[in-house]
Order: C-alpha cells, then sequence, then structure tokens
C-alpha cells in the first residue's frame, strides 16, 4: 500500500515536472508569431517586442526616495534625447522641493524605439509591473493609438508631448485617460499649407509622407488646408513604410523623376534617409524647396549635418519645416534653457518637443497634488482635468510648482503658463492654444533656427 | 350490601355478622358458614382450605371483605401474584371499609415491591478490538492521504491551463504570469502528491499495526480477483 501510494505520487509529481518552460537561448531560437518577430527574453521565454528588460532600464533619480510617487515615460531614445533630458531636469526640479508638501517622484522610462509593438508593452509592463499613476508620451501618434485602451484598462493616464495626429482626439480614451500637450496636426497642416502657397507664385508641390498614423494624419490636414486655400493640384504624393529603406528610397525616386518646385516630406525615424536622398534635387534658384514638419526636427538632422563631409550647404539651406514652438520669447521657456544648458551643456531649442515633455511631466507632477498624498491614475486624470479654465495661468518650473500644488490639491482649476505656451485642456484632452514657428538649418552653426509661423 | 362485616382484628380477616334465624339455609346463611370455616381453616393455617372455603362463599355473596380475605390467604401460601389479583379486585369494588382498603393498598405496595424484579445488570461490553485505534488512525491518515492527492491532481490540472496559456500566448508579460502560476500551481501539486503519499504510507503502517496486533478477525482475507475488465483487491471477512 504505501509503495503504490509512493509510486503514485512519483508518477503524478513525473506529470508536473514535464512543463518546460525554457522555450530559447538566444533570440533566433524563437520562431515568428503572427508574422511578427520574437525575442528571447533572460529568462528564456519567446515574446513579440523588445524584451522589457532591454526596453525599461532607465530609473531616474536610479536611488529613488522610499516614498517616491512612480511615473513612467515612454519614449524613443534614438530621437526623444532631449527629451529625456528634459525629464530629468524636471524630476530633479521637483524632487528638490520634496518635502515641501509634496511627495518626490521616480520615473521609469521604456525606450520603445525597438518595434511597433513595444509602445503597448511598455505601457502595460509600467502600469502593471511598476505601479506608475501616470506616464509622460508615448512620443508618436501611432503609438498613443497603440497604448490607449490598455492605458484606460490599468486607468493610468498618459500626456504624450508630441503626438500631434488629429485622430488622438477621436479616441473613446480621449480626455479621459489619453492627454497631450502637443497640437494637433490640423493646426500644423493649416500652417505648412499656408508657407508653401507663399513661397511661390506657380507652386508645383509634391508630397512624401510615412505611412504612420502621424504620416497620414497631417499629410490629410496638409491637404486640406491646401485645397481650402485654393492651391492648385499636387503633382504627386509618395507614401512609404517607417523604418522600410527599400520603400524609402523608392518613394524618393518617384520624387526626384517629377518637376517640382516645392516638395513636401512629412517624416519621423526616416528623416535622415530621406534628406540624404533628397540630395539628388535640383538646388539654386530654380531648385526645389524641401518642407518638412515636425517629425523631421530633432538631433538625427543634425548628426546627418556631421556625417555628410562635406555637408552639402545649399541642400540643408533650402529645407524649412513647419513644428509647434515654444515661447521662446517668455521667462519659462528662457528658465527651462537656461537650467537645461547648465545641467547637460547642449541647447534643447534642436527639439522643441523636450520643452513640450518638460510641460508634460510638470502637468503630471500638478495633477498628482490632485491626490493629496495619495495618488493614484483616476486622481491624476482628474488633476489634469483641471488645468483648463480662464484664470491666471501659473509659471511650469521650480520656482512657481509648490504655488501650483497648492491649488491643485484644493481641487481648484490649474491653466499652466508652460515652457511650451500656455497649457489648458480641453475636453478631449487636446491642448486649446499653440504656437509653431517655420524652423531652418543653420548649417555653419549645426543647429536649428526659427522664426514664429502665422496661423 | 345486605349485611355488614366483622372485622376480626386478630387474624386481620373480614368477617361477616350471623344474624339470622335457625330456619332453611339460605344463600347468605351458607355463605356465612363457609365464611367462618374459612377463618376456622385460616387460623388454623390451612390455608388452601380457607382459599376454597372463601371462594365458595363469595360465589354464594358478593361481599368484598371475602375479597379481602383472600388476598390475605394467598400472601400467606406465598403467592403474591394472586394476592395483588384479589386486592386489586377489593379495591376497586364499592363500599369496601375505609380501614380495610388502606391495608389493602399497603399491602399491594409491599408486594409490588417484593416482586420486581431486580435491576437488570448492563450486559457486559464487548472486549474492544486489539489494534483498533491503529487500524481507525490508519485509515483517517489514508482517507487524508488520497484526498491531498486529489488536491495535487487538481492542482496539475490549473497548472497544466496556466501552462497552456503560456505557450499560446506571445505577450511577455502574459507569459510571465502564466508561467508563475503554472511553476505555482505544480510546486503546489508537487506537495500535495508528497503530502498524500506520506499520508497514505502512514495510514498503510498503522493499517498494518493494527492487523499485527490481531484487528482483523480471522476470516479476513485479502486477495487479489479477476474482473472482466481487469484485476481488482476483494477485502472480505468480519471486521
Amino acid at each position: 500500500m504505501p509503495l503504490l501510494g509512493l509510486l503514485l505520487a512519483m508518477l503524478l509529481a513525473g506529470c508536473t515536472m514535464t512543463f518546460a518552460f525554457d522555450q530559447c537561448g538566444r533570440d533566433e531560437d524563437c520562431p515568428q508569431a503572427m508574422g511578427k518577430k520574437q525575442f528571447c527574453t533572460s529568462d528564456r521565454i519567446c515574446a513579440v517586442g523588445t524584451p522589457v528588460e532591454r526596453m525599461c532600464r532607465e530609473t531616474f533619480p536610479p536611488s529613488p526616495a522610499a516614498n517616491a510617487v512612480p511615473i513612467g515615460a515612454i519614449l524613443s531614445l534614438r530621437a526623444d534625447n532631449l527629451s529625456y533630458q528634459a525629464l530629468q531636469l524636471g524630476i530633479d526640479e521637483i524632487n528638490a522641493l520634496s518635502g515641501s508638501g509634496h511627495r518626490p517622484l521616480v520615473l521609469y522610462l521604456c525606450d520603445v524605439s525597438g518595434t511597433d509593438d513595444d509602445a503597448p508593452k511598455a505601457m502595460k509592463f509600467l502600469a502593471r509591473e511598476r505601479g506608475v499613476v501616470a506616464v509622460v508620451g508615448p512620443t508618436a501618434s501611432g503609438q498613443v493609438i497603440s497604448v490607449a485602451a490598455e492605458a484606460e484598462a490599468a486607468q493610468v493616464p498618459l500626456v504624450s508631448p508630441s503626438a500631434t495626429a488629429p485622430a488622438i482626439a477621436t479616441l473613446p480614451q480621449a480626455g479621459k485617460y489619453v492627454f497631450r500637450v502637443a497640437p494637433s496636426d490640423e493646426l500644423q497642416g493649416r500652417v505648412l499649407a499656408n508657407l508653401v502657397l507663399d513661397a511661390s507664385n506657380q507652386p508645383r508641390v509634391g508630397l512624401l509622407f510615412v505611412e504612420s498614423v502621424y504620416g497620414k494624419g497631417l499629410q490629410e490636414a496638409f491637404v486640406t488646408a491646401w485645397k481650402a486655400m485654393g492651391g492648385p493640384e499636387l503633382v504627386g504624393s509618395w507614401s512609404f513604410q517607417e523604418k522600410n529603406e527599400g520603400a524609402v528610397r523608392n518613394a524618393v525616386k518617384h520624387a526626384l523623376g517629377t518637376s517640382m518646385t516645392d516638395v513636401v516630406v512629412i517624416s519621423y525615424l526616416d528623416t535622415p534617409l530621406l534628406v540624404r536622398e533628397l540630395s539628388g534635387l535640383k538646388t539654386g534658384s530654380n531648385g526645389t524647396r524641401i518642407w518638412m514638419a515636425d517629425g523631421a526636427k530633432n538631433q538625427f538632422l543634425l548628426d546627418l549635418l556631421r556625417e555628410m563631409n562635406p555637408p552639402p550647404d545649399a541642400h540643408f539651406q533650402r529645407i524649412r519645416g513647419t513644428a509647434p514652438t515654444v515661447g521662446s520669447t517668455g521667462s519659462v521657456y528662457s528658465k527651462f534653457q537656461t537650467a537645461f544648458r547648465a545641467k547637460f551643456g547642449t541647447d534643447p531649442s534642436a527639439d522643441a518637443f523636450a520643452a513640450y515633455t518638460y510641460d508634460a511631466l510638470y502637468a503630471i507632477a500638478i495633477a498628482i497634488a490632485y491626490g493629496r498624498g495619495s495618488p493614484s491614475g483616476p486622481l491624476v486624470s482628474a488633476g489634469l482635468r483641471r488645468i483648463a479654465g480662464e484664470g491666471m495661468p501659473v509659471g511650469v518650473g521650480q520656482s512657481k510648482f509648490l504655488e501650483a500644488v497648492g491649488k491643485m490639491a484644493m481641487g481648484q482649476q490649474v491653466p499652466l503658463d508652460g515652457a511650451s505656451g500656455k497649457i489648458r485642456f480641453n475636453d478631449r484632452g487636446d491642448r486649446m492654444e499653440a504656437l509653431f514657428e517655420q524652423w531652418s538649418i543653420d548649417v555653419m552653426m549645426r543647429r536649428f533656427t526659427s522664426v514664429p509661423a502665422p496661423l | 350490601m345486605g349485611r355488614a362485616l366483622v372485622l376480626l382484628l386478630g387474624l386481620s380477616l373480614a368477617l361477616p355478622v350471623a344474624g339470622r334465624a335457625q330456619e332453611a339455609p339460605s344463600a347468605d346463611e351458607q355463605a356465612q358458614r363457609m365464611v367462618d370455616a374459612a377463618v376456622e381453616a385460616y387460623r388454623s393455617r390451612r390455608y388452601a382450605v380457607a382459599v376454597d372455603l372463601f371462594k365458595q362463599a363469595h360465589a354464594l355473596r358478593a361481599d368484598p371483605a371475602i375479597l379481602y380475605n383472600l388476598a390475605k390467604c394467598y400472601e400467606k401460601m406465598g403467592q403474591p401474584q394472586e394476592a395483588l389479583e384479589y386486592y386489586r379486585r377489593y379495591l376497586v369494588a364499592e363500599d369496601t371499609d375505609p380501614r380495610l382498603r388502606e391495608k389493602a393498598e399497603r399491602s399491594v405496595a409491599a408486594l409490588r415491591r417484593a416482586i420486581a424484579p431486580p435491576p437488570q445488570a448492563a450486559p457486559p461490553r464487548p472486549a474492544p478490538r486489539p489494534g483498533r485505534l491503529f487500524f481507525y488512525s490508519g485509515l483517517g491518515l489514508a482517507s487524508a492521504g488520497v484526498a491531498s492527492l486529489g488536491v495535487g491532481v487538481g492542482l496539475y490540472g490549473a497548472a497544466a491551463a496556466q501552462y497552456a496559456t503560456y505557450t499560446a500566448s506571445s505577450d511577455e508579460l502574459d507569459k510571465r504570469a502564466a508561467r508563475q502560476q503554472a511553476q505555482d500551481l505544480g510546486r503546489g501539486s508537487i506537495i500535495g502528491y508528497a503530502v498524500g503519499a506520506g499520508l497514505l504510507a502512514g495510514g498503510a503502517v498503522l493499517i498494518g499495526l493494527a492487523a499485527w496486533k490481531g484487528f482483523f478477525h480471522k476470516e479476513t482475507r485479502v486477495s487479489l480477483l479477476p474482473f472482466p475488465e481487469g484485476g481488482g483487491l476483494l477485502c472480505s471477512g468480519a471486521f
């Protein structure tokens, strides 16, 4: 009888031990899942999307206070380095004030530049594993749309600093769990169309755009505005898939074969390749002007100047672009810029969205005060909805932070005067006011220069 | 009743009074004579004769005092059941002497006590079977062991379901959670099996000890029997 029992137990235990949990030793061991590449995690799991251990490695500050409120950031570090630095600056400023009636912050960063599946995965990780109460980002419009459902499910609001696609305002989560400090591309499309139309008497305009939520959204906004302003028929419109070199080259090849006075290029991560390939366009007085948008105005483009030796000055000098801008003459932006330079030794103006990211962080930090020491996602969301109203805006930055926190804690509406201008959210979580610029490249100084663009 | 009875206190008998003229003897007179003879017989301790005479007298004259006398005779003869019967008949009769009734009642009580069966002693309990503590403890342990094995099987089923989720999903976080659950449930099932096997073995050892102590009846047999669908254990005998 005992022997029988033991045999039975060993048999059953043997069944349990037949589970094979180790699926891989390296990425190549993992098969595709529904046509998507799978990666091998360090604990030998095959899964779609960059493993979180590679994607979410940064914690700032590295040694957070025990009572720190966790917030997340979903950025593409390949393009958003200045944005991450802006976050670090903001966290340091806010934490320096901790003990004055508010809790310090700890930021968990996920770099989602790897695959299209990274952003929703990062959102899930930050909400479930890190318990964040809010997220700064994602930066790309498509990523915002891809994480919106998870944000709602986890009840964690996100504030995107740079997602400008008009479609975001139509999300069911908009104004509840999706907010953005970046202005909608409906406005930028209008600004861009206006500039292109003003630049030529008889414009022959072609359009190159990335097939992403951002690219399609801005392209539609541009075309709509162009037609509304009486612009002539576009001579061509070519699209390409993001991060697909062949598709980019093919689209550019078609553009190069078309006679144009102006080409509007709507791109993000592929900007350096596009600019390099478009160097084949005729330059000079009868050359083709290149118009770009906010997605192209980042460090990649300046880095390209260093990579192309000697840089084709005329090619870079003909590039113009639009972007949501910052209140560069305002004291808030000046303070941000000064503090940024002092901390990192670089100028944040190379990427307008650095200031937007800084504002997004402050908006969240102030909204956290609505929870009065016990913040949660829904309370932060309610706090973000109170960044509205007609009252006197409170300046973003260290000096006015406690004042804003105090007002928020009392349940008051707190419109903000951010580094990117006045911030008030409408009921769709969209910013009610925005400033735009026309930017160009100072080839000698290897930096962007800008002037205000008329709306 | 037509005539009063004379109570013979010395004999504790109740006697009717003779008071009739010397003419042809009536039933009453005959009864009285028989009563007198019965009293005489009683005095000379010829109780059986007295009983016959009293009964004949009572047949002639239904005097309750005769019933009382009959009860006394039977009492003297050591026949308490009969004595009780006549006392009862006397006590239910009408027009009885209160003092005699009182005596009859006391006699009835005394007779009842005398003839009441002695309290029955509880049947002796059978001697406890040797080793029964071992047997029942072993049975309990074995039952718990089987239950624990059942829990182990249940946990294994849940672990297998989580494992299926683990292998089917391509989401890293879901997979990690499913794997953790499958591992926890798997560990739980192994613990269930181990505990079950231990309890089962302990139970078997205790039942073996009970057998060694002689718990099982001699006729108990455990044998392997062929069944149409396969083998089986047959346990027969008296437990």
